[in-house]
């Protein structure tokens, strides 16, 4: 089941034109080895991709900052 | 029969205790309900091209009175709708009477009398910059790499006003704790929201839900082309899990608890 969902995101990112950032493997406790390798093969292929074209752009414009910080914290207190 | 006639039968045999339609005011067609103590208002009742999730506004009827007996004009896309919100709960078949009359052209259906008759004009510039509300999603795909399809959506989705049109007209958004509202979520007063984070959720969402009645783009004032959006996603469930949302009377097979899988993780192409 996490496989279909995990294919399904994968999907919908490369419809979005994020392809490749999203991974899924099986490792158990005792497979380190496993595990070393996933990961530096990860982050060679995401050093290789660049840095995500998302950093940076979700900071969106805002009301005054501290005018949102305070009404968060109302939230906060609300909820 | 017309339906001026076949609805007022229903309401003098008591099939139905309120008929949802639509009238005209002013010009327009605005959704009306009618019942058995206002029979002459039922010379208003218009069937026309214009559309309203009138689902919607049974499911929230129903909200407030259980036992309501409720009637429906209702299109394909609206049966599809009502078929979605029995699978859920939100609404039960003895309680609900469809009135089928014409509709868009669809796959179990061919007439057509709906505003997607004709296909939605793409102006120059959004062709240029936007995605286009007609094209095809594998050519789509085919005609844009990864950075161009990157930059064509946060194209889209950059002009949101997060005024929620899409998700107030959706007949099967029915959740009483809208995600997209919660302040820890998505931060309130920012403009636009998160992105593309905030419409991927809704996309998220929409999939295996979507039964692709179009409203969410027709009510879009800044012209994303959602509806191309939620078709894309319905494409992959019905790929992975092999669902279509709408056409029977079982439950999304993507939910939190899942069914057993013969998928293989994929290879890690460097």
């Amino acid at each position: 089941m996490t496989i279909k969902r995990i294919t399904f995101v994968q999907e919908m990112l490369k419809f979005m034109g994020l392809e490749g950032r999203l991974h899924l493997e099986w490792i158990s406790s005792a497979e380190a080895q496993k595990f070393a390798r996933v990961v530096t093969d990860f982050t060679e292929k995401i050093t290789h991709l660049g840095p995500s074209p998302i950093a940076g752009q979700t900071r969106s414009i805002s009301m005054e900052p501290h005018e949102n910080k305070r009404r968060k914290h109302e939230y906060h207190k609300a909820g | 029969m017309n339906i001026t006639k076949q609805v007022e039968q229903l309401l003098k045999q008591g099939d139905v205790d309120i008929f949802l339609a639509y009238r005209e005011l002013d010009g327009h067609l605005i959704p009306h309900g009618y019942t058995l103590d206002n029979l002459e208002d039922l010379e208003n009742l218009k069937v026309s091209q214009h559309r309203y999730s009138l689902e919607k506004v049974a499911t929230h009827l129903t909200e407030k009175k259980p036992n309501l007996k409720i009637g429906i004009v209702a299109r394909d896309c609206n049966q599809r709708a009502l078929n979605l919100l029995y699978t859920w709960n939100q609404l039960s078949p003895e309680n609900i009477t469809p009135l089928m009359v014409n509709c868009c052209p669809s796959q179990t259906r061919n007439h057509s009398d709906c505003t997607y008759l004709e296909p939605k004009k793409t102006g120059t510039f959004k062709q240029k910059k936007g995605i286009d509300f007609n094209e095809n999603p594998r050519e789509f795909m085919d005609n844009n790499d990864n950075g161009q399809r990157f930059s064509r959506w946060m194209y889209e989705f950059s002009k949101c006003i997060k005024c929620y049109g899409c998700r107030n007209i959706c007949p099967v958004c029915f959740c009483t704790d809208c995600s997209l509202e919660n302040p820890d979520l998505v931060e309130p007063g920012a403009l636009p929201p998160e992105i593309p984070i905030f419409h991927l959720v809704r996309a998220t969402h929409m999939a295996g839900r979507c039964i692709d009645c179009g409203l969410c783009e027709d009510a879009c004032p800044a012209e994303i082309p959602l509806r191309f959006l939620y078709r894309e996603m319905n494409r992959i469930v019905s790929d992975v899990f092999d669902y279509t949302p709408g056409a029977g009377l079982e439950k999304s097979p993507f939910t939190i608890i899942g069914n057993e899988v013969t998928l293989e993780p994929r290879p890690m192409d460097a």
